[in-house]
């Protein structure tokens, strides 16, 4: 992992396009600002990781919806 | 015949739904067709193309949630090319823990129903979850 130190109103760029800048520090609290594209999707990380654990949960459901759905019939 | 079974090659490409940046986290989930599932016309099953082993059974929030609303943004209309008087086809995904048979809510799956071009969006509103249950009343009924 690359570490670096940014200061408040300090920036960074990730390649050309994104700029990630510190725009606030509240105790353990930091604001970030991000200037990206709109076709980069920009999601806190639990949110990111909460989808795709239920799009992982989705695809190994199936059989057992199956199951239970040929039960119905 | 379960859906699986279908032979995937004898359906036109015309009806792949083909999700240009695959599923939020999972960006090589790209191209899909939608089987029915014999006997329930409120569920379907999104089955991969490229993986006969993947597949996601998938429901219509708007039944599970009668007050399910979504707000696109315009990146979202543009990533499937949806115009701005084009109303998309929502679908969420199913999966089951215990007894319970949960859809996710939060990242439902929108698709333009003129090209099949879709995307899979996450909505802020904390009142959806991934694993909004759907047979909380009476899950026997649904066994």
């Amino acid at each position: 992992v690359l570490v670096l130190s940014r200061k408040l109103d300090q920036s960074l760029h990730l390649g050309d396009e994104i700029v990630v800048t510190v725009l606030g520090i509240d105790g353990d609290r930091v604001k970030l600002g991000i200037d990206a594209p709109r076709a980069v999707a920009v999601l806190r990380h639990e949110v990111f990781t909460q989808v795709q654990n239920a799009n992982a949960d989705a695809a190994a459901a199936v059989d057992g919806l199956k199951a239970k759905l040929t039960r119905l019939a | 015949m379960s859906a699986t079974q279908l032979d995937l090659r004898a359906v036109g490409p015309e009806s792949i739904i083909t999700f240009p940046n695959g599923l939020i986290g999972q960006p090589d989930w790209n191209r899909f067709v939608l089987l029915t599932v014999e006997e329930d016309d409120t569920v379907g099953v999104l089955q991969s193309v490229d993986n006969e082993a993947l597949s996601i059974m998938v429901t219509d929030p708007f039944l599970v949630a009668p007050e399910y609303a979504i707000e696109l943004t315009d990146e979202d209309r543009s990533t499937i090319g949806l115009e701005a008087d084009q109303q998309p086809v929502v679908m969420t995904t199913l999966s089951v823990h215990g007894e319970l048979i949960t859809t996710n809510l939060m990242g439902p799956l929108i698709v333009n129903p003129r090209t099949r071009a879709a995307t899979q969006v996450v909505l802020g509103d904390v009142r959806y979850t991934t694993r909004h249950p759907i047979s909380t009343v009476a899950p026997a009924e649904m066994v």
